[in-house]
């Protein structure tokens, strides 16, 4: 196992977060048109970004184990948290901080 | 018994979604095809094995997230988010599995009790959500 590769990995989930956040900027906003909900550049950015995560998370793979990907994918809970809490204001509750802690204890427990 | 059908559905998606990860890990044993285009036609059709085996798993990542997408979305409509997410977890599981299976993976202690961790802290995350509005009201 590869500590860069993880790192590909995880920068893989962390710009996947932030399309899924596009994504939510833009349902949040009001569009003239039906088409125009899914033909915005947010929208079209998230995907494409969403695309290039594809191939960075077939990078990784190539140097992490098949079964540490699914664990890595689990720091997304903490990307969304994070962009939401400066991006969107969204608020963050004790016990969701508590459980995104446990979370990447988790990980690095995983990766011993 | 609708509720049970479609947490069944959700694991079946969840599993179908935990094949893209054995197709992206066999996608990077081979050679990614190179964005050759004055080659044209006759360079896509001399592409080597190993390419196109690579094309293919690609393919397949794709698909696979596609009919994910829309399936998880007609799913959340149906069930609570928070349980949507709170399975979701189960792909950690799905992963070990896998690793075993078709990469000779060891499943160690480490990642036994890691995998346990994380799903308890993913319980926490999507459940912290619920518990934020009984904060907002305290006095």
């Amino acid at each position: 196992m590869s500590i860069s590769h993880v790192f590909i990995y995880i920068f893989s989930v962390f710009i996947s977060s932030v399309s899924q956040i596009l994504l939510k900027t833009s349902a949040n906003k009001k569009y003239e048109s039906r088409i125009r909900e899914y033909l915005n550049p947010r929208v079209i950015i998230a995907y494409g970004i969403f695309f290039i995560a594809t191939f960075v998370t077939i990078i990784a793979y190539k140097g992490i184990p098949l079964s540490l990907g699914p664990i890595l994918e689990t720091t997304g809970y903490l990307w969304v948290s994070l962009l939401g809490y400066f991006i969107l204001k969204e608020k963050i509750s004790r016990r969701k901080i508590l459980g995104l802690i446990v979370v990447v204890a988790g990980i690095v427990v995983s990766c011993l | 018994m609708k509720k049970v059908r479609y947490f069944i559905y959700l694991h079946i998606i969840l599993a179908l979604f935990s094949v893209s990860a054995i197709l992206s890990k066999m996608a990077a044993g081979e050679k990614a095809p190179k964005l050759d285009l004055s080659g044209g036609v006759s360079g896509f059709l001399n592409m080597d094995t190993s390419s196109f085996k690579w094309m293919m798993y690609y393919a397949g990542i794709l698909f696979i997230m596609f009919v994910y997408a829309i399936a998880w979305q007609q799913i959340i409509k149906r069930m609570p988010i928070v349980t949507a997410y709170a399975n979701k977890a189960v792909l950690v599981i799905w992963g070990i599995i896998w690793g075993l299976v078709f990469f000779g993976e060891k499943i160690t202690v480490p990642k036994i009790i890691g995998a346990v961790i994380i799903i308890a802290g993913v319980w926490l995350v999507v459940t912290g959500d619920e518990y934020r509005d009984e904060e907002e009201n305290e006095p």
